[in-house]
């Protein structure tokens, strides 16, 4: 459910944006063009992003339907993965992994030939340490290595070159956090979740964890 | 002490995959010059508020987590978390999902995007 109202709420959020600063473009003096041009930029980001199924959206819908979101890893919910995948026109699709033949989570898992740009986190092995410090993207996945989480994990200006990757992070709002010795209550509102590659929305969110 | 012209929202969603997209798609733009920065600007603080305002009336999800807690943090009125393996449930039980790493919550003191002076 709350994966599958991503769509409409990014829409509404688009929509809105776009609007409310066609006023700021025009005082400016900026062509309606460049507004254009900026959500169409926005939209192929987001339909690209893979965090849910855009393709019933009626302007991404074109373009998110050759990057339907991951099937998840976990076995638990892989009900909510395959029912995204049987997609017709995917077969005709560019990366042309023939989908047909593999089971409904397999076509997304052959990532060979899916689209350089968007690496799936959870289907590359990142020997991290190994693979040497220049810039590589794939190590600042989750489940590298240990040394440096501290850092690497925090740091902002890290996510230039596009590099797909995304942490999981839950971004909220709190109502009340408490604490009895070692464990933790969080009581969290109004939030989006960002996990494995898929984002979902909430209104409330209860928090128990063991410090 | 300067008065803000508006009540400002939180920053926070620029974090999201939402805001991100459109700060890579402002920052294309700036690059090629077809806008300037202080007009981004403009854009990312209307991207705060409808954020803000959809994320609180269009989603009635609940969800629940539970993990081990590596590091907690509180600054400015902003918690930090940094979980272990969490345990993610949504929608009373229809979805579970679980995370073998890390994940880190970030979250902002409900009803109040005021930063205190």
């Amino acid at each position: 459910m709350s994966n599958r109202v991503v769509p409409n709420v990014y829409r509404t959020v688009i929509s809105e944006v776009i609007e409310n600063v066609r006023q700021d473009f025009d005082e400016v003096g900026v062509e309606e063009a460049v507004l254009q041009e900026l959500l169409r930029l926005w939209e192929d980001k987001v339909a690209t992003s893979r965090v849910a199924d855009f393709s019933h959206d009626p302007r991404i819908g074109a373009r998110a339907r050759d990057f339907l979101p991951l099937p998840f890893p976990n076995p638990a919910s892989a009900s909510n993965g395959s029912a995204s995948t049987p997609k017709p026109k995917e077969d005709g699709a560019a990366s042309g992994n023939g989908a047909t033949d593999s089971a409904a989570g397999g076509e997304a898992q052959t990532s060979s030939s899916t689209p350089a740009k968007t690496e799936p986190p959870i289907s590359k092995t990142n020997s991290g340490s190994g693979s040497g410090v220049g810039g590589g993207a794939d190590e600042d996945e989750i489940n590298s290595d240990l040394d440096d989480d501290d850092d690497e994990d925090g740091a902002d200006g890290e996510d230039g070159a596009g590099a797909g990757k995304s942490e999981d992070v839950v971004i909220a709002l709190y109502e009340k956090v408490q604490r009895v010795k070692n464990k933790w209550k969080v009581t969290l509102k109004d939030g989006l979740v960002s996990v494995g590659g898929k984002e979902y929305l909430f209104a409330k969110c209860q928090g128990e964890f063991e410090w | 002490m300067a008065d803000k012209p508006a009540q400002p929202f939180y920053q926070i969603y620029r974090g999201s995959s939402l805001g991100k997209a459109l700060f890579e798609s402002l920052d294309e733009l700036i690059q090629s010059g077809h806008i300037n920065p202080q007009l981004a600007v403009k854009v990312l603080t209307q991207f705060d508020k409808s954020t803000s305002l959809a994320l609180s009336s269009q989603s009635k999800a609940k969800c629940s987590v539970k993990s081990h807690l590596n590091t907690f943090n509180l600054v400015d009125d902003v918690w930090t978390f940094q979980l272990q393996s969490p345990t993610f449930k949504f929608e009373n039980n229809s979805e579970t999902v679980q995370l073998p790493g890390k994940c880190k919550i970030v979250a902002c003191k409900a009803g109040s995007a005021d930063v205190k002076q």
